[in-house]
């Protein structure tokens, strides 16, 4: 993979958002509509591609905790907002460089989590779990040691304490889990041919109505294979 | 019932398949022990002990450094005394003499050996040389070793018991497999084998592991005919990756005792058995999708060999009959817990039952209270009218009793399950309330698992169920 040489090459340890996306859309998964932009004037492109509402947040390889350092602005409605928000932005990374991410505002209230750790004995292990910051407090995840094939997914899914998320829950449909299980599985496969990847979290993938679309993603990348 | 064979009963004959590198170290015809003296507190002697107890039918030859007797067998000064080819070798002797030791092993064309002596890489970097030592010769002279820092192997079997301590007597021969990272975890291990009078088949003790694995061993008994429960008890995992692959192919129950649990354990574990420590919440996943059953304490592991010693559960439909009403409200909560289906009773079975009490203050369903019903012999006739039923899977029978009150008509009605147990191939899980004295003697003479409690049999119920469908799937 390129983005991965790449990010190697320039000796960093984890890929940006966006690059991060880029490596799970190669692999069929399903992710934000986005645009990264470098300079106001490829703003309004952007915009135009995008469509309102939107999000603009900073993009970088040396970023986490995004919404903490206020380098996440949602539900932007107008060229206005969008213009303030991208500055604002712009400034506060300017000491880390990197860019701007221009993304379609995905709207679900369920949010899950999807990742790949590398344990030094298993090797690559699939998670899946609940997503968004119940991920921390409840710590509702499960594992498998990958490769895993579509009905070991399905498994996992319902072996989480909040299963009962997935199903046709307070007015919202039933998740498309053929979806989600294919999206576990080549996150298996990911962690099966991708020996530099040492982690991926992809936190949080978002039920729209039924569809996961993977929202935030962080890629973490070894040296040695 | 095979549960646990009897000790006077026969060794069979089996089909040996000397194709498998590991069927040798089960069953030699002969065997070199190496730190063998006369010595009262010679912990080699021990080994001679326990092998002329189990009635190892093969040719023991000790080995040490000074010429003695033991057990009416003369000590050897070295290996070229004996001119014939030796299968097995044990070496309980001080850590800087086992390259050597093993290196004459090689030259004498011995291939396979277990190292019972410890000092090695749990003892810190001082003992690394030693082992990196001893896998230099064993890779020469094409040996495989199990060990250092274990007790060895004993096979019911074939009576060998290697282990330099004395083992219980009242061991039996039997399904159940034992492999053990911690020698001492091992003995205690044999030890509620006994008192559950549970049989045991093998037992191997791999201590450090530094030549043959968990993953080495584990497919020898996955495939081993005498061999049908296979517990485990590990502090680290030699190849945890290897493990899964290895453990989602058996058709056998493994159940699974993982230690070295928590940060905490882990410098204790490396220091026991140089384990390694891994993410004990990824472990617990992990041993879940080999299909296998993790137990973290020794009830729990009993618990679950004793299921696996009835037929396994086919379905979730449950019939629960109960000497006390009590008991079996407390039975029905367990079985909601498990997810279990009580079925009501059919008519024809409530009118039969209900003819035999002596007062009818009692509403008949199921659960069953049996009341004021002091009929033993009917107890077995209710029992097998349930379990005949094609919408029964499985029964819960709780009963109580004292000892010297109604000991020998209980006891008989314990037998007579066990025979409808085999009769209908469906499991009956027996709860007794009774004296401790009394339970004991019951294991001792059951054919049959004996619960010391309705949560209990249900939880090991709802592991046979599981099991059952995991199989089912395998095939």
């Amino acid at each position: 993979m390129d983005i991965i040489k790449k990010a190697l090459k320039e000796d960093r340890t984890t890929l940006s958002e966006h690059e991060s996306k880029e490596l799970l859309r190669a692999y069929g998964i399903p992710v934000t509509r986005e645009t990264e932009v470098f300079d106001e004037h490829d703003l309004l492109d952007a915009i135009r591609k995008i469509g309102f509402p939107l999000v603009i947040k900073a993009c970088s390889s040396s970023l986490r905790h995004k919404t903490e350092q206020g380098l996440v602005h949602v539900d932007i409605r107008n060229e206005q907002e969008a213009v303030s928000a991208f500055k604002e932005t712009m400034t506060g990374i300017k000491d880390d460089g990197g860019s701007v991410l221009v993304q379609e505002m995905v709207k679900g209230k369920r949010e899950l989590v999807i990742g790949l750790t590398r344990d030094p004995q298993f090797g690559p292990c699939v998670m899946f779990g609940l997503g968004g910051i119940f991920t921390e407090v409840l710590h509702d995840i499960i594992f498998r040691v990958a490769p895993i094939d579509k009905q070991c997914a399905l498994d996992m899914m319902q072996e989480i304490k909040a299963r009962q998320i997935l199903e046709n829950v307070r007015g919202m449909p039933r998740a498309d889990l053929d979806q989600l299980a294919d999206i576990l599985v080549k996150v298996g496969n990911i962690g099966l041919e991708q020996k530099t990847v040492k982690e991926i979290d992809i936190n949080p993938v978002i039920l729209v109505g039924s569809n996961p679309v993977a929202v935030d993603a962080l890629v973490v990348l070894t040296q040695e294979a | 019932m095979e549960r646990a064979g009897k000790k006077d009963q026969e060794r069979k004959e089996r089909v040996i398949d000397y194709t498998d590198e590991f069927h040798g170290f089960f069953y030699p015809k002969n065997l070199a022990i190496f730190g063998v003296s006369s010595d009262e507190s010679n912990l080699g002697r021990v080994i001679v002990q326990n092998l002329l107890t189990f009635g190892y039918k093969g040719e023991i030859i000790p080995v040490g450094t000074k010429e003695g007797v033991v057990s009416g067998q003369r000590i050897l000064k070295s290996l070229n005394e004996f001119k014939c080819q030796i299968d097995l070798a044990v070496i309980l002797t001080p850590v800087k003499t086992i390259p050597g030791i093993l290196k004459e092993c090689g030259e004498n064309g011995i291939k396979r050996v277990i190292i019972e002596s410890g000092g090695f890489s749990e003892m810190g970097v001082a003992g690394v040389p030693f082992e990196k030592a001893c896998l230099d010769v064993a890779k020469k002279f094409g040996i495989r070793f199990i060990g250092p820092n274990g007790i060895g192997i004993t096979c019911m079997e074939t009576g060998l018991a290697l282990p330099f301590v004395r083992m219980r007597t009242d061991l039996s021969l039997g399904h159940v497999s034992i492999l053990a990272q911690s020698g001492g975890v091992g003995m205690s291990y044999l030890g509620y084998l006994a008192d559950e009078n549970l049989g045991l088949n093998k037992f191997v003790s791999v201590g450090n592991k530094l030549n043959v694995t968990e993953n080495d061993l584990l497919p020898y008994l996955i495939d081993d005919r005498g061999t049908e429960i296979i517990l485990l008890y590990l502090e680290g995992f030699s190849d945890a990756r290897k493990f899964v692959e290895v453990a989602s192919r058996s058709n056998k129950p493994l159940i699974v005792h993982k230690s070295n649990r928590f940060r905490e354990s882990a410098r204790i574990a490396s220091s026991h058995t140089a384990a390694l420590f891994s993410d004990d919440h990824l472990v617990d996943h992990a041993l879940r999708q080999a299909g296998c059953i993790r137990v973290n304490t020794r009830d729990e592991a009993m618990n679950c060999a004793k299921i696996f010693t009835l037929p396994l559960l086919k379905g979730r439909k449950i019939a629960v009959v109960s000497r006390s009403g009590g008991n079996a409200v407390i039975a029905a909560d367990a079985c909601s817990r498990y997810r279990f289906v009580l079925p009501p009773f059919p008519q024809d079975f409530i009118d039969k039952v209900e003819r035999r009490f002596r007062a009818s203050v009692i509403k008949l369903q199921n659960p069953l209270d049996l009341g004021d019903l002091y009929d033993f012999p009917f107890y077995s006739e209710i029992i097998e009218d349930l379990i005949k039923r094609d919408n029964l899977d499985g029964i819960l029978f709780i009963h109580g009793y004292r000892r010297d009150f109604e000991g020998i008509e209980a006891r008989a009605l314990i037998k007579k399950i066990e025979t409808l147990v085999e009769q209908y191939q469906k499991p009956v899980a027996c709860v007794v309330i009774t004296e401790a004295v009394e339970l004991d003697y019951l294991k001792r003479h059951s054919g049959i698992p004996i619960f010391s409690s309705a949560e209990k049999a249900m939880s090991a119920l709802n592991v046979s169920r599981n099991w059952a469908s995991l199989k089912r799937g395998r095939h």
